[in-house]
């Protein structure tokens, strides 16, 4: 080993603490890095694999009704590569123990060996039998749920009748992968599964022998999917289409890219965060790290070492750091990226979802640490190549203090002398005390731009499950039905209030842009539902015109006071225009709303119901939920207080999880800032603190000048955190929001105290383990030595 | 803390004081067993060559370092059985140091590298009445880095006078002047000790600095080798450099 590169090791050993400390943060940027762009890989190359070998489509469509003709009239549509045909049919299953009603969506499956599209992965069991109609492939989310088993036997209502089934096989679809019932938000296993059955089977049980109620197709390489959408549109409107679409709106699909997004969102905020400030550090420390070397530096030039290698001599310092930060951070990344992708495991069902980190995600994270610490170091070691070699051996310069405009102020408040000491310190090294305040600052920012996720969260779910919900439960009904259904319910002992409700699939238009959306009505007197703007405020229903969600209104670019073209889907293909009256800024889906009279009028039918909002007395939860699972124009119930445990529960699981990385990573910054500053600040000021030692102020004084310094630049950086904070968290919930929620931006106040709590307790407990060197300082050693 | 005691009770008395310093496996021997009295209110010179154990001396006698054994007392305060609170006290009121680097703090001004001790003293003079002691009246805003040598050097002196101290501790104080700064600094010494009474040990290579002393203490090995009474020191400025 060269003597320099064992001088660098030694270096390396000596200043081991510091180092440690910045490798964290370096290892911070590197562990978010990896972890989020690593599950995005991950989830990207699992979904693309599993696309393409199950044949995924790129358009469906539903309808009515229709001949199986109609598929071979499809195919024939310019652009179109392949195109299946199926049934799909809701039903209500009776389980054994669940006492709410548990629904199925039953898919036909082809009687060829194997379907073109959207392909069925057995997990186990087999195929159903032609021989045996109740035989069915159930989705393995759903058995795992309810605790079943091939084999099991269970009663399903289909199509208004009651069949016997039996799991036969256990699998897996492409379209199903975060499967959700009509309405909900999150997976609800254990109330709604997917099921397989034979295509003649349920072409019996539904009456539609062949018929079929949905399409699938593939496009050709370069087919335009507008034009495909139109042509099919077109050719499915005599049989009650609702609008084909693509993947974009394919529920499963729109999910899994919403993840997507927000990991990409990750990626792209936070490494940086850890990034910038690793450069600070490795500016600081090697700054001083040359400065006290500066005699070293010219005796080793005095020899002849030329300035290229002084300069790769501290660049290797820095890059050192960057390897160790590179290590830690893929060890820690790949450890939370499996612990991740076993989450979303649990919500995206893939046949196989393994997390794996490509070699080049690593060489990603270490170019970037490295790049992170050897721009740090660029400035040090321009310093230390320009030294000359007569200058850097003689003592450097006192250091020239004046008194600046912070000093007078001190002055008048009567500041003590070593009160000055402070101040002028920091006042003589500026940009490094802005380091220290920016750096806790963003540490603090960080930490507050990750726990207001909870807040938003909550505030989202208060305002959608509560303040928008005002019901117990949400029953939908297997047809739309008249008031007699409305009554039925009514009549149940215990229900307090039913009010029905009515949604109108419908295609919105302005200019060029489309949206395929649901028309949402209730009744004028509504009161077990309500629009809830995003500041709280709760906006009546317009007694003409449309009200739509923000996320709606943006996607199509209307105002209130705008036209839209509606053109009702299903049924009859009227086209109308409707005045958009108003916009409720609400955060869950792209909505329209309209008055019952509304819709009457732009159906122009009497308004037979979907669904029903019941309110219950809570006593009578159970028996009430009996009697609709036994209603057989109920199809299936949400109850309100469930759905909201399936949400708190992924917040928990999610958010949680993410909470203690991102406290412990922010965390990580402030401990590297603040033990760095103080490492750096105690061996410039040993000297000083040893002669005010000798002068006899106690070990607790001079400790308080060191600490005192830290904590003046540490509460300064608090406001600025909670400035960087707000920034950051609101640039978080924009790009954490997407078609399908909008975060609000709802930090409790609460929030900004727990953050910078965490932020002093943090530097407190760093500066402690720096203020114990005050305790060992060796008075008679340190003044022998000439500052 | 500060004991006012009759003159005749001698500022330090040390026997059999030892300090050995164990670095590594080899043990330092700075002291081997000094016996010494030093009266109060007199000047005093430790002479002898590098490593023979004076500066060791002076920092345990100032409650900077413990000795390895023996006893020590400051009038009649027993120095050894202090602990590091108690010897911090003993410094604050009784001992003022001076080095041969100043060791000012060179982000505070002349004034208030002053006050730096008279905010702590029990009975300090005024920090501006310490500085016109020096002859640095008309330097008090000036910072480290705007004064001489010399000028700092005295500032270093009225920052230890300042809290009217009963020993005034110097290692080679004048070790980096010229010899008429140096002398400067000597007679401000010579002042303190004429007008305060404050008693005065003082390290040096400087031979011709002894005529100065009351008593001169020669080292060697750790040992005090000789002791010289000097009945008739002279003033500084009769000094020859």
């Amino acid at each position: 080993m060269k003597a320099l590169d064992l001088k660098l090791a030694r270096d390396l050993w000596r200043m081991r603490g510091q180092v440690v400390a910045i490798a964290l943060v370096l290892a911070a940027a590197s562990a978010t890095f990896i972890l989020s762009l690593g599950v995005h890989r991950s989830l990207t190359a699992t979904r693309d694999a599993y696309y393409a070998e199950s044949a995924f489509a790129d358009i469906f469509a539903d309808m009515t009704r229709a001949p199986r003709s109609i598929v071979e009239r499809v195919a024939e549509i310019p652009g179109v590569r392949r195109v299946e045909g199926s049934i799909r049919q809701y039903a209500t299953l009776d389980l054994p123990g669940e006492r709410a009603p548990a629904r199925a969506l039953v898919n036909s499956l082809s009687n060829r060996e194997h379907s073109l599209l959207n392909r069925l992965t057995l997990r186990a069991g087999r195929l159903p039998d032609v021989a045996h109609p109740g035989e069915v492939v159930a989705d393995e989310a759903f058995v795992e749920a309810n605790g079943l088993a091939l084999g099991a036997r269970l009663d399903a209502v289909i199509y208004g009748r009651k069949q016997p089934l039996t799991i036969v096989g256990i699998g897996l679809a492409p379209d199903y992968i975060y499967s959700i019932a009509p309405g909900d938000l999150i997976p609800d296993n254990r109330r709604f599964g997917i099921f397989w059955m034979g295509e003649k089977a349920l072409e019996a049980a539904t009456d539609r022998t062949g018929a079929i109620t949905r399409l699938v197709l593939t496009l050709e390489r370069g087919a335009s999917e507008a034009d495909v959408i139109r042509r099919v549109d077109a050719l499915l409107a005599p049989y009650g289409g609702t609008g084909a679409y693509g993947r974009a709106d394919h529920i499963s699909h729109a999910f899994l890219d919403n993840e997507l997004m927000q990991l990409e969102a990750m990626t792209r905020v936070i490494p940086p965060v850890f990034l910038i400030v690793s450069t600070f550090l490795v500016y600081i420390v090697l700054g001083r790290m040359i400065q006290t070397e500066r005699s070293l530096i010219g005796l080793v030039k005095a020899f002849g070492y030329s300035d290229r290698a002084i300069g790769w001599h501290y660049l290797k310092f820095a890059l050192a750091i960057a390897l160790v930060a590179t290590i830690l951070g893929s060890l820690a990344g790949a450890w939370m990226g499996r612990g991740m992708t076993s989450l979303y495991a649990e919500y995206y069902r893939f046949p196989i979802l393994r997390y794996h980190i490509s070699p080049a995600v690593i060489v990603g994270a270490a170019a970037l640490a490295a790049a992170s610490a050897g721009l740090g170091a660029l400035g040090g070691m321009r310093a230390a190549v320009r030294l000359s070699p007569a200058v850097a051996m003689a003592p450097p310069p006192p250091p020239v203090y004046r008194a600046g405009a912070i000093e007078r102020l001190g002055k008048r408040a009567g500041l003590s002398v070593t009160g000055h000491m402070i101040l002028r310190h920091i006042a003589r090294w500026p940009a490094r005390s802005a380091m220290t305040v920016f750096g806790v600052a963003l540490s603090m920012g960080l930490l507050f731009a990750t726990m207001q996720f909870v807040d938003s969260s909550r505030s989202m779910l208060d305002s959608y499950f509560f303040r928008s919900q005002r019901y117990d439960l949400a029953v939908t009904f297997i047809e739309p039905r008249g008031a007699d259904a409305i009554h039925a319910l009514a009549r149940i002992p215990g229900v307090l209030r039913v009010e029905p409700t009515r949604a109108l699939p419908v295609k919105l238009r302005s200019g060029s842009r489309t949206e395929r959306t649901a028309i949402e009505a209730s009744a004028s007197d509504a009161r077990l539902s309500a629009h809830i703007d995003r500041d709280g405020r709760e906006l009546a229903l317009p007694p003409a015109g449309l009200m739509l969600s923000r996320q709606l209104a943006d996607q199509l670019g209307v105002n209130a006071g705008d036209i839209v073209d509606v053109e009702l889907l299903g049924g009859r293909r009227t086209r109308l225009r409707q005045p958009v009256a108003s916009i409720v800024d609400e955060f869950v889906g792209a909505r329209a709303y309209a008055s019952a009279a509304t819709l009457e009028a732009i159906s122009r039918d009497a308004a037979p119901a979907g669904g029903a909002f019941v309110r219950i007395d809570p006593a009578a939860r159970a028996p009430i939920l009996a009697r609709m699972r036994d209603m057989s124009a109920v199809l299936g119930v949400t109850e309100r207080d469930s759905a909201f445990a399936l949400f708190e529960r992924m917040i928990d699981d999610n958010i949680f999880t993410m909470l203690f990385f991102y406290i412990a990573f922010a965390s990580a910054i402030t401990i590297g800032v603040v033990y760095n500053s103080a490492r750096i600040l105690f061996s410039e000021r040993a000297h000083e603190l040893a002669t005010l030692r000798v002068l006899g102020y106690h070990r607790r004084e001079v400790g308080l000048i060191l600490l005192g310094e830290l904590a003046l630049l540490v509460i300064a950086a608090l406001p600025l955190g909670c400035l960087v904070g707000y920034a950051m968290a609101q640039l978080m919930t924009a790009m954490f929001s997407s078609d399908l929620f909008r975060l609000p931006f709802a930090p409790a106040r609460s929030t900004y105290g727990y953050a910078a709590l965490t932020v002093l307790a943090a530097a407190l407990a760093t500066a402690a383990i720096v203020a114990r060197r005050v305790l060992q300082l060796d008075m008679v050693r340190v003044l022998k030595a000439r500052e | 803390m500060t004991v006012t005691g009759p003159d005749d009770v001698p500022a330090f008395r040390c026997s059999g004081l030892a300090k050995i310093y164990r670095t590594g496996e080899t043990e330092v021997h700075a002291l081997r067993g000094v016996d010494l009295v030093i009266p109060a209110g007199e000047i005093l010179v430790l002479l002898g060559p590098s490593g023979s154990g004076k500066s060791t001396l002076l920092n345990i006698i100032g409650g900077l370092d413990r000795p390895s054994s023996g006893t020590l007392l400051y009038r009649d305060l027993d120095l050894t059985a202090m602990d590091d609170r108690e010897l911090t006290r003993f410094r604050r009121a009784d001992v003022g140091f001076i080095f041969q680097f100043y060791n000012l703090i060179p982000s505070l001004t002349a004034e208030e590298n002053v006050r730096l001790v008279t905010d702590i003293a029990e009975r300090p003079m005024n920090a501006a009445e310490a500085l016109e002691m020096v002859g640095l009246a008309d330097r008090r805003d000036h910072y480290p880095a705007q004064l001489s040598g010399g000028e700092q050097q005295r500032v270093a002196v009225a920052r230890a006078i300042a809290k009217r101290p009963g020993v005034l501790l110097c290692d080679e104080p004048t070790g980096a002047l010229d010899s008429r700064t140096g002398i400067r600094v000597l007679e401000t010494l010579a002042e303190a000790n004429r007008t305060l009474g404050t008693t005065v040990v003082l390290i040096t290579h400087n031979i011709g600095i002894a005529a100065m002393a009351h008593r001169v203490f020669h080292f060697l090995d750790g040992r005090i080798a000789r002791v010289e009474v000097n009945a008739a020191p002279i003033d500084p400025a009769g000094i020859s450099w």
